[in-house]
């Protein structure tokens, strides 16, 4: 009879065995988790397996346990590798662990990953759920990190009203056709009961370099939807959003639209004041851009009256008019607006040698005050929000105004008030007569306001700016327009990012510029390398003398 | 540890090979930064993360002339036999051989703060804690490239073949960031960006955010690679 041979398991071989299943459950579950990023069936066997195996493994052989953390007697290659797997296993644990408790500190100086308190305001008084619907491939992986942390903040700070949900464009083409989308398009929009998104009122969110802007902005005009109307006069206006050429206003209309607001036309001598009746009360802005006639005494109390009942008026005037010369000083307009509102237009032309466009009559902001319609013009951080006006008209500021007023933008204090216009019209030329003109500062954008709920006005001096020729060259253009109208609704007053700190003019960072580039590459391309090979082949030199 | 430690931070400073690759290394950042300050007055703001942005990338190959030495030289020379008979543990090799490189690189990048001193002095710097972030970033970025470096150097006897191997995984771990553009999968390619060293740097230390995960998995890359060190070490111990 043949004798069986005995197969003797030690201890250490049981142990062995209970260490490469716990290594193995380990394993599994860390692989579970990246994969679904979540817990599910298979991160919990692997849990499960992980503590029988490793638990097994300590009560068999508790002598190996102990050796093979402090590593003194390990002999075998099977028992490196398996440590090692062991170790990343246990490594993974933790940074998924740490992943899931998100911890971030936000070191930038000015607080660009932490919402600010106007985001904060707006957030707290959402009353309707809002979703985040984005959509990035898996090119774009990188991009919906950085944004994500931004949304996920904004669903934390709401309490939930506002979600995040990320789409692939390409493996969900359907969806992205809905939204029309492209790859890293972001868009807001309202939920309906059963919680999905109410197409009729998606919100594009332009995603630039300040998200939290681009995002708050987003949903105040989510939020603003339908809710403010603008009326263009194209009675004694001769600019209007009908107008597509580039002397017309259509980019205008286009962008206040899409910042949320009705846009309608009205002539206010026919449609209005023929009529007799009173500008409606849910009118929030008339925009009058170039006034191409004086307006009648009737129009004049028709706006007083509209002022009075909490209006705003966004008037852009040029200094050349249509077959009479409108906003002068004898005109009773401009004499209405100093008299009630501390504003009135100079009879002249801004020249500005110090900071302006392609010539002298191109002025650019050079000094910006602080006030909302200001905010984000700012070229001493971002060249392109400069704003640029094109034969300008200065308006003087009452210092000791009936009702508050200010400045918005002036011109630098080399320029000058040309009074002889004509010649500027007629032909491009400008000369500074100490007799006739007068020299300095001048102010283009003001402001005025009559107290808490009264009427709102902001005047400029020239309305090529908002033409579509120019609104978007340079981007401050469209960016004034945009506050100017943002505030005449009032509704900035509770959504306002702030005021834009008072800079002045360009960034001027060198005195010198070619000297101290050179000054610079000399120290970090030939001083800095230079001295180490230096000290090198002294060092080689001493070494080979020995 | 100590000993080893101050052995070869005592080699690094006397062979001129090292302020060779000091000297390359300024060199190239110094270019680097002159052509962004160039830009940074005409197109665009000066990026205080821009040089430490490009030093992610050029540490891909300057890690590996940093650790190839280390521990492929002793085996060449066959000196490995001797400091593993010395009463020194594995360990206190690894690590203070480890710790002497990274303190290299920490000098090395001490020595381009000139350059975020520069932009300060010139009053173009727009936020001085992006930079801060960006550089614990990078410290803490590099010393992964250089324990990833150690490990190369512990498998093989020549420093070319170290170096390169190095490099090439190094590189491996730099383009997982961009796996996005060949992988369809938008679950694979985040694992993949996980895993890879620049997804844990471009956004988030690079912008000026910490994100304690992104430490935590320098801190891991580093401890799992000492920790294959030394157990190659044990594996050479015994036999």
């Amino acid at each position: 009879m043949r004798r069986e041979r005995e197969v003797i398991f030690t201890r250490a071989d049981i142990g062995q065995i209970l260490s490469f299943i716990g290594a193995f459950g380990i394993l599994l579950a860390v692989i579970a988790l990246l994969w679904e990023g979540q817990m599910n069936v298979f991160a919990w066997l692997g849990v499960g397996l992980g503590i029988i195996g490793l638990g097994g493994w300590l009560l068999i052989a508790p002598r190996d346990f102990i050796d093979f953390f402090t590593g003194g007697r390990i002999r075998q290659s099977t028992i490196a590798v398996f440590s090692t797997v062991l170790f990343i296993g246990i490594v993974v644990l933790i940074y998924i662990y740490v992943e899931r408790a998100v911890i971030t500190v936000d070191m930038t100086m000015r607080g660009s990953y932490t919402l600010s308190a106007t985001t904060l305001r707006v957030l707290r008084d959402l009353n309707r759920d809002i979703r985040i619907t984005a959509f990035y491939s898996p090119s774009n992986i990188g991009l919906r990190e950085l944004d994500d942390q931004f949304f996920r903040q904004y669903e934390i700070e709401s309490g939930g009203k506002i979600t995040r949900a990320y789409i692939d464009p390409i493996a969900q083409p359907g969806i992205a056709a809905l939204f029309n989308a492209e790859d890293g398009d972001v868009f807001i929009s309202y939920l309906l009961e059963d919680g999905t998104v109410d197409f009729n009122s998606v919100v594009y969110v332009p995603m630039g370099e300040r998200q939290e802007r681009d995002m708050t902005n987003a949903i105040n005009r989510l939020l603003t939807q339908g809710n403010y109307t603008v009326l263009y006069d194209i009675g004694f206006g001769g600019r209007s959003p009908n107008d597509v050429s580039s002397n017309g206003m259509s980019l205008s209309g286009q962008l206040l639209r899409f910042e949320g607001y009705n846009i309608e036309l009205v002539d206010l001598q026919n449609d209005i004041i023929a009529n007799n009746i009173a500008i409606p009360d849910n009118v929030n802005v008339i925009i009058m851009a170039r006034p191409l006639r004086r307006l009648s005494s009737e129009a004049i109390a028709l706006l007083d009256d509209y002022l009075k009942r909490g209006g705003g008026l966004l008037l852009l005037a040029d200094v050349a008019g249509g077959e009479e010369r409108v906003l002068t000083e004898d005109d009773p307009f401009n004499q209405y607006l100093w008299n009630n509102w501390g504003l009135a237009l100079l009879d002249a032309v801004a020249v500005d040698y110090a900071v302006s466009g392609d010539t002298p009559l191109d002025v650019i902001s050079y000094q910006i005050f602080d006030s909302p319609i200001s905010s984000d013009i700012d070229p001493a951080t971002d060249i392109n929000s400069r704003t640029q006006f094109r034969i300008a008209r200065p308006i003087a500021v009452d210092d000791e105004p009936p009702v508050n007023n200010g400045r918005v933008i002036a011109t630098s204090p080399q320029s000058y008030a040309e009074t002889n216009i004509a010649q500027v019209l007629l032909n491009n030329a400008y000369q500074y007569d100490e007799n006739e003109d007068f020299q300095g500062q001048m102010t283009i954008v003001a402001w005025a306001a009559d107290g808490e709920d009264g009427g709102r006005i902001v005047l400029i001096g020239d309305s090529d700016f908002a033409t579509d020729g120019q609104i978007a060259t340079p981007a401050g253009n469209g960016i004034l327009l945009v506050n100017a109208v943002k505030w005449l609704t009032g509704y900035q007053d509770t959504v306002s990012f702030g005021f834009t700190a008072t800079s002045s003019g360009l960034p001027t960072l060198f005195v010198d510029v070619n000297t101290q580039l050179n000054q610079i590459a000399l120290l970090t391309l030939f001083i800095m390398p230079g001295a180490l090979i230096g000290i090198g082949g002294a060092i080689y030199f001493r070494r080979s003398r020995r | 540890m100590w000993t080893i430690f101050r052995r070869e931070m005592a080699h690094y400073f006397t062979t001129p090979v090292t302020y060779l690759i000091a000297a390359a290394f300024y060199g190239l950042m110094g270019l680097y930064f002159n052509n962004d300050l160039t830009m940074s007055i005409t197109t665009r703001a000066a990026n205080p993360a821009s040089v430490p942005l490009f030093l992610s990338f050029v540490m891909v190959f300057f890690a590996p002339l940093l650790t190839m030495r280390l521990i492929a030289e002793e085996n060449r020379e066959g000196t490995v036999e001797l400091l593993l008979t010395a009463p020194v543990s594995d360990m206190a090799i690894v690590v203070g051989k480890f710790f002497s490189a990274w303190a290299l690189y920490s000098l090395l990048l001490i020595g381009t703060l000139v350059y975020p001193i520069i932009l300060n002095s010139l009053g173009i710097f727009p936020d001085l804690g992006i930079a801060a972030s960006a550089y614990i970033g990078i410290w803490l970025y590099g010393g992964a490239m250089l324990a990833v470096g150690v490990v190369f150097s512990a498998i093989t006897d020549s420093q070319v073949m170290a170096a390169f191997l190095s490099m090439s995984f190094l590189l491996l771990m730099w383009l997982g960031d961009l796996a996005g553009n060949i992988v369809a999968s938008f679950e694979l390619a985040e694992l993949l960006r996980k895993l890879s060293l620049q997804g844990h740097y471009s956004t988030s230390f690079a912008v000026g955010l910490f994100r304690a995960e992104d430490a935590v998995y320098f801190a891991g890359i580093i401890m799992i690679a000492l920790f294959i060190t030394i157990r190659l070490l044990e594996l050479r111990r015994a036999r």
